[in-house]
């Protein structure tokens, strides 16, 4: 397997007493969309800011794209593009004015990309960026970490603010990065939004890293809620041996219960009787998630 | 205007030292205008200056010749005025460099180009020193455009060296500032540290002739040799200028290396 692109060993900050991050391993492998998930105040933010060098570790250290986080900050961000998690940029600049200057800072001219991008997001690079909405701005930060085309994007809560139809452009510019073999590194703390485009999540709680889980994996273990409705009342009986089911209850014609993997039992047993309709709620992955590992000690933190 | 970092300062820079070199020019030309009603009442003024007390003319200078173009502008700008203005230009550039940038969030995204802190720290201080020379130069043309007017006959050379020695006390300060703010967090904290130093220190060397146990610590102020050798008069000390200089390039390389080492606050 080739060298991990990102690979943190025994990462760990402390603010005097207060322990923000403890102990973190993490590897992500070139082209993959790498979600790091957790709550807010888990330790995100203060993994990101560390890879970038931005603050400096207690312990541990952290490789990137072959080279030393540290030692090696100022040629690694010639390869890397960051959303800042609080993006606070220069108001009285234009977005085009401020997307020249990092093309100076970096050597490059990425003017037809800078072009494209702000195409596809609509993002307007004429005004200065003081008068621009949240969403607007967000999509100047987006932009100012595409442009040069980086090998590595890290990425923290970069949707926010933005509305539906541009998380949606976004997760796809995200795709094409990964096809072309670019990797991701994407922190969250919604499931939902990170499930649909990482291959793999990593879930950061207290400062330390819980558990990392493929997806795919995921997915397969998720329950959903499913309702059928009959045209007539069925016998409970006909459900009661249907493998991957539980929770399962029948009021008159709806029967309701939580399918665990692959629905086809159910359906197969089902459709001995007239199905009227059938509703099914999508999985909430951090459910299956967090299901598992909080019977495991949450670790304290001091 | 955006090929640096330097030049990206400067263009940020550029109202805010149209307003200062504006405000400077106009209340230095008005100034100047005053000279001849000041040139005719020399001898009431200095009589008046003579009776002040002893404390006033340590602070602002034990005597000045009224009537000369010299003490005149001595008097009216050299002693307070223009340094005043000077402090607080480059307190203010100083404390915005670093630590400004890093309360208002924006070093984030400055730190994600391709650019060592040091550089950062470099660039910000030349634009700094640029600025205060650019108000300098105005200042000075400014004065020297009044003295035409009125018919002040000055030495163009050494008020362009009282000038620039001006500039260069109001640097320490501003150095200072961005020496805090390289090193810990909070523009607040850099403005207040270094303007607490330059009052200080404005004191110190005010009050070193009067009292005794303070005269050896006279030559810690940097208002000491910003006021020791009269350049107006005498033409610029190198001493002075050495020394001024050196505070100033001191707190500009301890700048980089303490921003080197320091965390970045969100």
């Amino acid at each position: 397997m080739d060298e991990p692109v990102i690979s943190a060993v025994a990462l760990t900050k402390r603010y005097g007493r207060t322990l923000a991050l403890s102990d973190l391993h993490l590897e992500v492998q070139p082209g993959e969309i790498f979600g790091f998930l957790g709550p807010n105040g888990a330790g995100k933010t203060t993994t990101i800011r560390l890879l970038l060098d931005l603050i400096r570790p207690t312990d541990g250290s952290a490789r990137i794209l072959g080279l030393d986080a540290r030692a090696d900050a100022v040629a690694l961000k010639h390869r890397i593009g960051y959303v800042p998690g609080e993006l606070r940029l220069y108001e009285r600049m234009t977005g085009g004015d401020l997307l020249t200057f990092s093309m100076r800072l970096r050597g490059r001219d990425d003017t037809d990309r800078v072009a494209q991008l702000a195409e596809r997001f609509r993002c307007s690079l004429d005004v200065p960026i003081g008068s621009l909405s949240h969403g607007n701005r967000q999509k100047v930060g987006i932009l100012l970490a595409l442009a040069h085309d980086p090998e590595l994007l890290i990425l923290d809560e970069p949707t926010q603010g933005l509305d539906p139809l541009m998380q949606h452009e976004f997760a796809t510019v995200l795709r094409e990065l990964r096809a072309q073999g670019r990797t991701v590194f994407l922190s969250s703390h919604d499931l939902s939004e990170v499930g649909a485009v990482c291959d793999r999540v990593g879930m950061i709680r207290l400062g330390r890293m819980i558990a990392v889980e493929r997806i795919e994996d995921l997915k397969r273990r998720a329950a959903r809620e499913l309702e059928i409705r009959f045209e007539a009342a069925p016998p409970i009986d006909a459900f009661r041996n249907v493998a991957g089911i539980r929770d399962l209850r029948i009021d008159g014609t709806l029967l309701h219960c939580i399918v665990t993997g692959s629905p086809d039992a159910i359906l197969r047993a089902a459709t001995r009787f007239t199905v009227a309709s059938i509703t099914s709620h999508e999985p909430n992955l951090e459910d299956v998630f967090l299901a598992r590992y909080d019977d495991h000690e949450v670790p304290h933190v001091a | 205007m955006l090929r640096n970092l330097f030049a990206k300062t400067l263009r940020d820079d550029r109202r805010s030292l149209l307003w200062w070199g504006g405000i400077t020019a106009l209340l230095a030309f008005l100034i100047t205008l005053l000279y001849p009603t000041y040139r005719d009442q020399a001898a009431t003024f200095e009589e008046f200056w003579k009776d002040a007390p002893a404390i006033m003319r340590s602070f602002f200078g034990e005597q000045f010749d009224f009537g000369s173009p010299e003490g005149f502008l001595s008097a009216e700008i050299y002693s307070t005025m223009a340094p005043l203005i000077f402090a607080i230009f480059a307190i203010a550039a100083g404390s915005r460099a670093i630590a400004g940038e890093e309360q208002d969030g924006t070093l984030e995204i400055l730190l994600a180009q391709p650019i060592p802190r040091r550089r950062i720290v470099l660039h910000k201080f030349a634009a700094m020193a640029t600025t205060s020379l650019l108000l300098a130069i105005t200042l000075a043309v400014a004065l020297l455009a009044g003295s035409a007017v009125v018919g002040m006959e000055i030495d163009a050379a050494r008020l362009f060296g009282a000038t620039l020695l001006t500039a260069l006390l109001g640097l320490t300060f501003g150095s200072i500032a961005l020496l805090i703010g390289s090193a810990m967090r909070g523009k607040g904290r850099a403005i207040g540290i270094a303007t607490g130093l330059a009052v200080g220190t404005f004191l110190l060397n005010g009050l070193a002739p009067l009292v005794s146990w303070l005269e050896p610590l006279r030559v810690l102020s940097p208002w000491y040799w910003f006021t020791r050798s009269t350049p107006l008069q005498n033409g610029l000390a190198a001493a002075d200028v050495a020394i001024l200089s050196g505070i100033v390039l001191v707190a500009a390389a301890l700048a980089t290396v303490a921003f080197e080492r320091r965390d970045i606050a969100t």
